[in-house]
């Protein structure tokens, strides 16, 4: 029990070393959860492919990135998180908000690494979103 | 058809009480607009101007539960036959038959389409067909989400086993294509049934920055009602030896998709016509990758209901590059021009015009115009030199954008309006949109802009004095083409709403959340407006309703949709403006009776910024626009409302919901 614990631990410390979103923040085996969650719930009003509808802007591309810029990993989940989708904001449980950030991360070419990201507030807020490379 | 063949027919219908350009008859609701000419007009006349002031909530139908999460945006209509309430729920399109008088379910109909359903390409839905033999078989017709068509026993909800295979048909085949994937295509809007053809549209996904040029075309299929054969099949994208195939350059017939119709059918029983309104191909706002005028895209197209046969057409834009979808069903109707009794057809626009033909012939009531429009420089684009006009009648919202549009509440204002609309490239309606940053413009203002006009709730037409009362927004908004990312897309140019946040523009403010962000937890994320200080940028009013005499094809009145949103009316540069005729960005959703006109404060979830709608649903006086009655319902109105009479009593139902409210029917009436 301890022992597990202090594995948690460490590898929770190995996440919030983890700063960028270029680092590899989330699994490709994540975002493919998120892909279907997404298209149950965001899709109708972001697109197919995230990108953009008549009413919902792009969730990919350069000016996403300008300004997503400089904030974090965790801003972008709490907004999901909080006003997500419109029409029925605060219904998401931070497990599907993480995925679904994974797949926002993954359509904007920020490559995948092995472990999920976490939904916790402090490993989000340690990952800063940086341009792409 | 030739005539003689239709003279035998028209004469057994002259025999039926219940004509289709008449209204909904013998106080039921059979289609989704009423009649199948969707007038959505109604000769009930217990609920007058004298009593509407008394109209009370009856009963409240509630549909949070059906689907896996709650549905915020009911675009249902339902339909009353023989006592019993019909409609699809839920974000599963859920069926639901309902006691008209109590609100009672009677039963309940649930597709389970495994993977097919997840990810429909249409979620919102407004509902059903329905048909009898009038001998008591009854059958409701629904298109699944997954683009399934469904057949039921009214009385039992119970799929009937003769048609197709066990009560479904999967719509995904017959159209091409050897693969359609789920999702790609759907429908939003219900089938209609003409005699014993039930025809089916399509809805796909939306295509602001298409995945690639190539996808499923939306043809118009048409099904023996009982047996679910396929009868027809009308290709909306011209193939070779067919009409119009050369308006499709360089082969672009083959790959491109979309050109569904995805607003509501409508129909003339007697002719034994149907009316398609058709959408645009793929790509909403380039068209570099299907060069030609298009045909039968953005076309009103008649056609034979039985064989599916095209009897005329008429196409409303040419080479769509502004996502002008014609959107609003056909409106029926008979009318007298200059003491000539014609059968009219009368199509409004989200370009906010209104195309009236004769509906037999196809040929325009007022002259339309061919008139030459300002062309593209895209790389790749070839626009239409020209584009249809109507003479009469006239525009009913503000159409192309200039600076004598912006608000101009005080200078200062109206200073910030005009610096905000310079770095946008303004003209007349049909300015195409640039590349994003040509020429120092970052964009093109549209207005209205794909979402403003008229949209899927059209308008309502009386069907004894031929005026039309149609709801607009004015809705502007800016639209930049960008070079596609080949990864992303074949499709050389995609679309964007307006670029980056440059200087001198108003960033788009996005609430973040943080722990300070509380606030707003259980509130939708505003769509913000573009002009100065997070106001429109067109003056009002915002939202409105016109009343057409089609006799004339002169406008007998224009009122706003009620006063300006209260986000508008609290901001700090209002105070002291009059705003109570500015109107919500919001479209009212009518329906008309022989005594009065109803519009709800309409549907904002999509196209306007949260909070603009309201919960207000108002009865006006038919002759002059005047508010007679106003209440409050729970929500905003989110379908058409629909009225009947059951056991000595008119009811009005209709579908309300906004983000947090989850959607329900509420049904009014006298005490
Ligand atoms: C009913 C329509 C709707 C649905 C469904 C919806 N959104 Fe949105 N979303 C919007 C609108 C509108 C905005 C823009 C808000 C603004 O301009 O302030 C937005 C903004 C966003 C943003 C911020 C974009 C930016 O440029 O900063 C993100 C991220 C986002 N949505 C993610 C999602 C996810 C994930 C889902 C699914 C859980 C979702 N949305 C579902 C309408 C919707």
């Amino acid at each position: 029990m301890v022992r597990a614990q202090f594995l948690l631990l460490s590898a929770c410390l190995l996440c919030l070393a983890a700063t960028s979103v270029r680092d590899g923040v989330y699994s490709k085996a994540q975002a493919a959860r998120g892909k279907v969650s997404y298209g149950q719930d965001c899709a109708k009003c972001h697109g197919a492919n995230l990108e953009g509808g008549e009413s919902a802007p792009p969730l990919f591309g350069p000016e996403f990135q300008t300004k997503w810029t400089g904030r974090t990993a965790g801003d972008l989940f709490n907004l999901i998180l909080k006003t997500m989708p419109t029409d029925d904001p605060g219904s998401l449980s931070r497990r599907q908000c993480a995925d679904l950030v994974a797949v926002v991360l993954e359509s904007n070419d920020y490559p995948a690494g092995p472990k999920d990201l976490d939904s916790g507030a402090d490993a989000l807020a340690a990952i800063h979103i940086e341009p792409k490379k | 058809m030739s005539r003689n063949s239709s003279l035998p027919v028209l004469l057994i219908f002259a025999a039926l009480p219940a004509l289709a350009q008449h209204g909904a008859a013998n106080g039921e609701w059979r289609f989704y607009g009423g009649d199948a000419g969707t007038t959505k007009y109604s000769a009930l006349d217990q609920i007058d101007a004298s009593n509407v002031k008394d109209l009370k909530i009856v009963w409240q139908w509630k549909s949070q539960n059906f689907g896996r999460r709650p549905d915020f945006n009911w675009e249902v209509t339902p339909l009353m036959a023989g006592g019993n309430l019909y409609f699809t729920a839920g974000t599963r399109r859920d069926v639901i038959a309902a006691d008209a008088a109590t609100g009672e379910t009677l039963w309940v109909y649930r597709l389970d389409e495994g993977a097919r359903g997840v990810s429909p390409a249409r979620v919102v839905n407004r509902g059903l067909a329905y048909w009898t033999d009038g001998k008591g078989d009854e059958r409701i017709l629904l298109i699944s989400p997954g683009y399934q068509l469904v057949e039921l026993n009214a009385k039992t909800g119970l799929p009937i086993p003769t048609f197709g295979k066990n009560g479904l048909i999967d719509l995904t085949e017959g159209l091409d294509r050897p693969n359609v994937k789920p999702g790609s295509i759907g429908a939003s809007s219900p089938a209609i049934v003409v005699r014993d053809t039930v025809i089916v549209g399509a809805a796909l996904l939306a295509g602001t920055a298409p995945p690639s040029k190539e996808n499923v075309p939306g043809y118009i299929r048409g099904f023996d009602v009982k047996t679910g054969k396929r009868t027809w099949t009308f290709h909306t994208i011209a193939q070779p030896g067919e009409f119009g195939h050369e308006t499709w350059e360089n082969g672009s017939w083959k790959y491109t998709g979309n050109t569904g119709a995805w607003a509501p059918l409508s129909a003339d029983e007697e002719l034994g016509y149907v009316y398609i309104p058709v959408e645009m191909p793929t790509g909403d706002f380039y068209g570099g990758s299907h060069p030609g005028d298009n045909l039968f895209s953005d076309s009103l197209v008649c056609l034979d209901a039985k064989t599916g046969k095209r009897v005329w057409h008429f196409q409303l834009v040419h080479h769509d590059v502004w996502d002008w979808d014609i959107a609003a069903p056909p409106a029926l109707v008979d009318i007298t021009v200059d003491g000539k009794k014609i059968k009219a057809v009368a199509q409004v626009t989200k370009q906010a015009l209104t195309f009236v033909f004769d509906r037999v012939t196809g040929k325009p009531v007022w002259p339309i115009e061919e008139k030459p429009v300002p062309q593209s420089d895209v790389p790749g684009e070839k626009t239409s030199p020209t584009q249809p006009f109507p003479t009469k009648p006239a525009p009913f919202d503000r159409i192309g954008t200039s600076i004598d549009d912006l608000i101009n509440f005080t200078p200062e204002l109206r200073a910030e309006a005009v610096k905000i609309a310079n770095q946008f490239k303004l003209g007349p309606l049909y300015t195409p949109p640039i590349v994003r940053d040509t020429n120092g413009k970052s964009a093109t203002l549209l207005l209205p802009a794909h979402v403003g006009g008229a949209n899927w709730p059209g308008g309502a037409v009386d069907a004894e004095t031929g005026v039309l009362y149609v709801a607009s927004v004015t809705q502007q908004d800016p639209l930049a083409l960008t070079v596609a990312d080949p990864k992303r897309s074949d499709m050389g140019y995609v679309g964007g709403m307006g670029g980056p946040p440059r200087p001198g523009a108003p960033a788009r403010v996005t609430p973040v959340g943080g722990d300070d962000s509380e606030q707003f937890a259980m509130r939708p994320a505003p769509k913000t407006n573009i002009g100065p200080q997070g106001l429109p940028l067109i003056a009002p009013p915002w939202g409105r309703i016109t009343a057409i005499d089609l006799n004339t094809g002169d406008h007998l009145w224009m009122v706003p949709n009620g006063d300006a949103p209260d986000y508008v009316k609290n901001h700090p540069a209002m105070k002291g403006i009059d705003l109570s005729k500015a109107g919500r960005p919001s479209r009212s959703l009518l329906m008309v009776t022989k005594t009065l006109l109803f519009g709800g404060d309409g549907n904002n979830l999509w196209a306007s910024p949260a909070g603009a709608g309201g919960n207000t649903f108002r009865a006006y006086d038919k002759k002059t626009g005047k508010v007679i009655h106003e209440m409050q319902l729970p929500a905003m109105t989110t379908g058409v409302p629909m009225t009947y009479m059951v056991k000595g009593r008119q009811f009005i139902v209709v579908a309300i919901g906004a983000a947090g409210v989850p959607a329900e029917l509420v049904a009014l009436a006298l005490p």
